[in-house]
């Protein structure tokens, strides 16, 4: 049960009244200054008075619904003026903070919308940028480039949230949507990812078709959230709470200097983050920050899951407490994170929140051991498993039982699967394509086969699998290995290469197809692991066995096994297989058939191509 | 002026074809502004002409109003207003499927002024016109007006001022009123009847060939005359021999040399160019101008003695001081009177007014040059020096040294401004504070003898051109709030008081003041490239580029802005956008450098991320009369912030004021009585008053040096000029302005009144902040601002000093 108890920061709408509650230290006196648009400079200034340790308070009389309002903060004989940290709404480019009633930012339907109840142990993550997903501009929609663009449907073509339901996804990872300051948000044109963090209450402007309008985009957003939980897509949200985009005029440092970041011993910003600042999230104030910020993300925009960028920047104390706070509003979030730091930080490194630390606070990292397993360095000419490599094996193994202390000499970080997210790419580097291309110059072909085989790796290990936009399509972002603020031209999907490497796609939806089928992955936990995965070694090809004799497949309970085989080498095999007459090949480069293919007479060696992935069901 | 719609869009066409021999499609936008302008100047000529004729019949007193400088602006869009045929022009041109504003636009701004000496004689004439006196200008019509400003790479550089190329459908040229200026030459001296005779022998002769335009009054029916006289060679234009000899220079010599009097306005404002040509003008025009107005007058039978009842001559500034000497040659060469007589009429018909204490500013002549040039002038000037010098010691029984610094001729010199006083009936300061410097310091000798003719008359400027044409959104709202008749009588302006606690009314003035700055960001977009912030405040300096006017401390000010950004990021900083408008003149290096330097900072602004997106700096090329009408209704801010008791009035203060700009300024000039209009709560005063500045600099205890070394903030700005903070400049680009604020212990006091200003810029951007607060400063300016009208001003004038 978490203790937490929210201060209540921010403004307080009411028809008669808005209060106002700030914490800023060492200033002589604090205004809040009333606009009466987001344009003008003339304001009202009230006094606010102190109402405890660095906390002050002012309540204004009369509906100030819709009006702006900064803060105006008098320390020595300079004053600063800057938005509330707090606020839920704001102009157009996080330039004033705004007074809503949430009242009128009602979306039709959306007080019935529930969290998306997937446990964690069942997800398969599918992460996008919203730009990403929309900029084609073959597909013409209304929306580009905006929320409302996810949740267009384009009568039946493949595209969208419809093509992620069919393709079997669980959870659609955004991209930071919390307000950003690197994109000029009347730009149309302007592409960033937004690691660049101002305004952590408030949606990202650019992403509205009226960034003006405060209401607008908290309603947009509300819209797309709304869309993909009707097809029953759950939204998970990449948070930022380890930097902000500016450190000294960041309204976190002017309100309270040496409070929210990190700070040397001279007094400059640590840089953990690589972006300059670090938040120092052991204070209480940046856990009040954090903690009512995602409960606003929960509540407000029925947020299903977290992931954490830089987790490690973030101390083990806060991550437990934000465990605590977000299972409470809802049981089934996912929360994942990436077990390191940009830099060397100002936090000490046993609290940081690293590979090992997961299992106590029950939520899942990042596994680089297992990528850089499957495809070697991120950027570079370094080959992995699937290039080759085949003294990665051992390697492969371990993550293929989720990473779990399975034996002697297969140990990961993991006590649990369902603590590692298994993935070959994600936005940070070359994507798929690019780096076996970039590591091998195989032709596309083998390319396409190479990726097949990948995404074996991930979709049939356990542990939860995480899918990068367009890696099921042959996505290119033509070597690009840092596209963040690219162009759409080298960031944007081209939606008609899912007709293009259909059978890539169609093989994707198999493999997730076949993965949700047997059951096994979804459920078992690292001792049933232990018990009823067997590898079979000393063959040329990867083999495990899982015992399935406690589970109920549908459509057939009397299967009680799987054998798994995949094939790493770069050309064909044939395997000597004991197979009994009841068993059936239910996956292999063809796809799936469930029914599956009575495997040739059972004398004859199995052939497995190149790259393939061939299930047996017994 | 009676036309209707369709009379005028026949006769329009039909003149169009006439004057272009095109088909009115064809017609470039220059054929219709010709066209256009032809037809009113033609239907103005009827009622000028009859005017004229009344002059002369009824003997009302007329004035001359002579100046080496008139600013008038444009005309179309005026005389189209003050004949009240502006609606149908407009609609009848626009049925025709032309613009009128596009065909306005093709008038030039006739640059014949450097300042506000120059735009005060155009407000005057307005004024005269409008008031229904009977007021003429007298001045020299320029070939090339004051050049045309452009900035390469920061800097200013000059071009010759074309006003001409879309020629002057205004003037008509009288070439049968020409007049014979003289230049040279001997004197011979002749016994006649026991009286002295005098005559010029062998002198240069230069045709003064006028050009009058005519100045139209506010809806009045007043037709009055401004003649600009051109120089043209007199004989034998062309030296037929020497061409055919080859000798191709020498036949074209004389042409040359006579028309070069009048090629070109010398550029210098407040300052003395002792160079021959520019005395040579100053002669041409007095001596065409007196000689005409005399010619005139004695085509009635009048006598001579009743000259002074019939004609007043004023002399604007020491310039066309000539006047003096010229009227007594005619008086007594031409005329045979004695010198008492002449005497006698010449101070009683002249008047002075003095626009400046700055030493640099005040005409010297050498007594050799004056011979040599005009000798019979300089005879005449000394025979007035020593009967003068009589005086002072038989009369009012001065001492020596006393006398000394009163002679109009000392050491070889003759002090103009010295003759100015000494031969006028009047002399006048133009505001308050600087009458009164004039009476007890610089002038106080001659106060001590003349007291009488010493007198004040505040400027004042025209609100037709500067508040109705300028600003049609204001002026129309104000005519819906208190009716029509102040702006015949802009004093009723004062009714509006009664709305400053209207809070819709106040808004309706910001919501103005936002579309008239729409406008400018609009043309700053378009001709600067920059875009503005209309919601800033729009802060502005227009005026000559000047050490005393210290544009140079401005600059300080946005630096320190800058700094303060620097060190506090995420400071809370009121918006602002500093607009420049200045010309310098062309020798004066100082003035240039410091346009550079606006130039450097605006740049070194716009490359630091924080600090462009609250300041802004502008400096908009070419300053004239045209594009001051689209600055001055924009500004927030009003910048009269010259060292005290070195303006001795400034229009542009009033100009602003006018416009619901709030000042910010020292208590100079008229500043002083902006001041009292407005009440101190409605500007922003800082800064050492005039009297502080005497102190200052007669008890020599002020060293620059000292405060720049304890006041950090005037150090750092002062490094900033030399130690490479200005990235793409030299460092010793400003070494200049560094040496002449530290090592020539900064003459105008920019870093005395720095601290001060700085507070006052502060308390500025307060009450900025405060919607009500500022619309109601602005309120209260606009409407005490009638008061400053010239045809208040003129009035005084007429009444006291010429009794019109």
């Amino acid at each position: 049960m978490s203790h937490y108890k929210s201060m209540g920061f921010g403004n307080r709408y009411q028809p008669e009244a808005t209060s106002f509650k700030v914490y800023a230290k060492d200033c002589n006196h604090l205004e809040v200054c009333l606009y009466k648009d987001a344009k003008t400079y003339r304001q009202q200034a009230y006094p606010m008075h102190l109402s405890g340790d660095c906390i002050w308070e002012v309540t204004i009389q009369g509906d100030l619904k819709n009006l702006f309002y900064m803060y105006r903060v008098y320390r020595g004989v300079e004053t600063y003026l800057v938005t509330d940290p707090f606020a839920i709404a704001s102009s157009a480019n996080s330039k004033r903070s705004t007074i809503i009633d949430i009242g009128d930012a009602a979306v039709a339907g959306f007080e019935d919308d529930q969290f998306i109840q997937i446990p964690p142990q069942e997800a398969i993550l599918y992460e996008t940028h919203i730009r990403d997903m929309t900029m084609d501009p073959q597909l013409n929609l209304n929306y580009p480039g905006k929320y409302l663009g996810v949740a267009e449907r384009i009568g039946d073509k493949n595209y969208g949230i419809s093509y992620l339901r069919a393709l079997g996804i669980t959870h659609l990872h955004l991209l930071p949507l919390q307000d950003f300051l690197s994109v000029d948000e009347y730009e149309p044109m302007a592409y960033n990812w937004g690691y660049d963090p101002e305004q952590y209450f408030v949606p990202e402007g650019s992403y509205a078709t009226d960034p003006d309008d405060p209401l607008c985009r908290i309603r947009e957003l509300r819209m797309m959230v709304k869309a993909c939980h009707d097809e029953g897509l759950a939204v998970v949200l990449d948070v930022v709470y380890n930097h902000t985009y500016r450190g000294g005029e960041n309204p976190l440092a002017i309100l309270a200097p040496f409070t929210y970041y990190r700070h040397a011993k001279d007094g400059s910003y640590t840089n953990g983050s690589g972006c300059g600042n670090e938040l120092n999230t052991e204070h209480p104030m940046v856990q009040q920050l954090i903690v009512d910020s995602l409960i606003h993300w929960a509540k407000v925009f029925h947020i299903d899951g977290f992931r954490f960028d830089l987790m490690a920047l973030m101390d083990l104390g806060t991550a437990k407490l934000i465990m605590d706070v977000i299972r409470q509003i809802n049981p089934s979030a996912i929360i994942y994170g990436e077990p390191w730091t940009g830099a060397e930080s100002g936090l000490s490194w046993e609290k940081q929140v690293l590979k090992g630390k997961q299992h106590a606070l029950k939520l899942a990292l990042f596994n680089d051991d297992y990528r850089n397993a499957l495809k070697g360095d991120s950027d570079g000419n370094d080959h992995g498993f699937i290039q080759g490599y085949k003294a990665k094996l051992h390697d492969i193994k371990t993550g293929l039982v989720g990473s779990i202390q399975y034996d002697q000499n297969h140990r990961g970080f993991c006590i649990e699967p369902w603590e590692t997210i298994n993935y070959l790419s994600a936005h940070d580097n070359l994507c798929l394509y690019d780096k076996l291309k970039y590591s091998t110059m195989w032709e596309d072909f083998k390319i396409k086969e190479a990726t097949k085989f990948g995404l074996s790796l991930v979709l049939l290990a356990f542990g939860i699998p995480f899918l990068q936009a367009g890696s099921e399509m042959m996505r290119t972002k033509h070597m690009d290995h840092n596209s963040y603020r690219s162009s759409d031209a080298v960031n944007a999907i081209k939606w008609n290469q899912v007709a293009e490497y259909d059978d890539l796609v169609s093989y994707t939806r198999e493999l997730i197809l076949l993965r949700k089928t047997l059951k096994c992955f979804d459920t078992y936990n690292a001792s049933m692991i232990k018990e009823k995965v067997r590898f079979i070694d000393n063959l040329s090809v990867i083999a495990y066995r899982i015992s399935l004799d406690n589970l109920v497949l549908p459509d057939d309970s009397s299967v009680k096994q799987a054998l798994v085989l995949m094939n790493p080498l770069h050309h064909g095999v044939e395997l000597k297989v004991k197979r009994t007459a009841a068993c059936r090949i239910v996956f292999n480069h063809f796809g799936l058939e469930m029914k599956g293919h009575l495997a040739p007479s059972v004398e004859k060696p199995l052939k497995m191509l190149a790259f393939e992935t061939i299930v047996l069901l017994s | 002026m009676k036309m209707t719609l369709e009379e005028f869009k026949t006769n329009y066409i039909s003149r169009l074809k006439a004057t272009t021999a095109k088909s009115p499609d064809e017609t470039t936008t220059w054929d219709r502004y010709y066209t256009l302008g032809v037809m009113i100047r033609d239907m103005l000529t009827e009622d000028w002409v009859n005017q004229n004729r009344e002059y002369s019949n009824t003997g009302e007193k007329q004035v001359y109003y002579f100046s080496m400088e008139f600013l008038t602006g444009r005309n179309l869009m005026k005389n189209l207003d003050y004949v009240n045929v502006k609606e149908i022009v407009e609609k009848g041109l626009s049925e025709l499927g032309y613009d009128l504003e596009e065909i306005a636009e093709i008038e030039k701004d006739p640059g014949l002024g450097n300042g506000g000496l120059g735009r005060l004689a155009a407000c005057f004439l307005d004024s005269l016109a409008s008031t229904g006196y009977a007021g003429h200008g007298c001045g020299i019509r320029y070939n090339y007006g004051l050049f045309e400003q452009k900035i390469v790479n920061g800097y200013q550089v000059e071009f010759p001022d074309r006003w001409l190329s879309n020629r002057n459908v205004w003037e008509i040229k009288k070439p049968d009123r020409g007049v014979v200026v003289e230049f040279g030459g001997t004197v011979s001296c002749t016994e006649v009847d026991g009286a002295l005779h005098f005559k010029r022998h062998n002198t240069e002769k230069i045709l003064a060939v006028p050009y009058d335009t005519p100045v139209v009054g506010y809806r009045n029916g007043r037709i009055n005359n401004m003649r600009l006289f051109a120089a043209e060679a007199l004989q034998n234009e062309f030296d037929f021999s020497s061409f055919s000899e080859g000798d191709y220079l020498k036949a074209f010599a004389t042409k040359h040399t006579a028309e070069a009097i009048s090629q070109v306005l010398y550029p210098n404002d407040h300052y003395y160019e002792g160079r021959v040509l520019r005395l040579k003008q100053e002669y041409f025009l007095v001596s065409a101008g007196i000689q005409s107005l005399i010619r005139t007058y004695k085509k009635s039978t009048r006598s001579m003695e009743k000259f002074p009842d019939h004609i007043a001559v004023h002399i604007n500034d020491t310039h066309p001081s000539l006047i003096i000497p010229e009227m007594m040659r005619i008086l007594l060469d031409d005329e045979h009177l004695s010198w008492e007589e002449a005497w006698d009429i010449t101070t009683r018909t002249c008047s002075y007014t003095n626009h400046t204490i700055l030493a640099e500013a005040l005409e010297k002549w050498p007594i050799n040059l004056m011979y040599e040039l005009l000798p019979r002038v300089a005879m005449i000037i000394e025979e007035i020096n020593r009967r003068y010098v009589d005086e002072l010691f038989n009369v009012y029984h001065l001492d020596a040294q006393t006398v000394d610094r009163m002679r109009i001729i000392h050491n070889g010199t003759i002090f103009m401004a010295h003759l100015c006083i000494v031969a006028s009936k009047s002399v006048n300061g133009v505001a308050k504070l600087h009458t009164e410097i004039l009476k007890h310091r610089e002038l106080a000798d001659f106060y001590h003898i003349y007291p009488y003719k010493f007198n004040n008359k505040t400027n004042g400027i025209t609100h037709r051109r500067w508040l109705l044409h300028c600003n049609p959104l204001l002026t129309e709202y104000i005519t819906k709030a208190i009716g029509k008749r102040w702006q015949f009588e802009p004093v009723i302006m004062e009714k509006l008081m009664a709305f400053k606690e209207d809070a819709a009314f106040l808004e309706g003035l910001d919501t103005i003041k936002l579309a008239n700055k729409e406008r400018l960001a609009k043309y700053i977009k378009e001709t600067h490239g920059t875009t503005v912030d209309t919601h800033s405040i729009f802060d502005m300096q227009a005026k000559r580029l000047h050490e005393y006017k210290r544009q140079l401390l401005n600059v300080f000010h946005i630096m320190h802005l800058y700094n303060q950004l620097v060190d506090h990021p995420g400071m809370d900083v009121v918006p602002r956008t500093f607009v420049f408008g200045a010309k310098a003149a062309p020798g004066y290096y100082t003035a240039k450098q410091i346009i550079k330097l606006i130039h450097a900072v605006a740049d070194k602004v716009e490359r630091t991320p924080r600090v462009r997106d609250l300041i802004k700096v502008v400096f908009l090329e070419n300053y004239g009369v045209s594009l001051a009408e689209r600055m001055i209704p924009a500004a927030d801010v009003s910048e009269q912030i010259s060292t005290a008791s070195k303006e001795a009035s400034g229009t542009g203060n009033m100009k602003f004021m006018m416009n619901g700009a709030v000042t910010i300024g020292t208590l100079d000039g008229a500043n002083v009585e902006i001041s009292e209009a407005v009440g101190e709560d409605n500007i922003f005063i800082f800064g050492l008053t005039a009297d502080e500045v005497y102190q200052v600099y007669h008890d020599r205890s002020y060293n620059a040096q000292a405060v720049y070394e304890y006041n950090e903030h005037i150090r750092r700005i002062i490094d900033q000029l030399t130690n490479g903070f200005f990235e793409d400049v030299p460092r010793d680009e400003f070494q200049v302005l560094r040496d002449s604020l530290l090592k020539q212990n900064d003459e105008f006091l920019v870093l005395k009144d720095f601290d001060a200003y700085i507070k006052a810029q502060k308390r500025l951007s307060e009450s900025y902040r405060d919607a009500t607060k500022w619309q109601q400063m602005a309120l209260v300016n606009i409407a005490k601002s009638g008061i400053f009208s010239s045809d208040y001003t003129i009035k005084e004038y007429a009444q006291h000093i010429w009794r019109l």
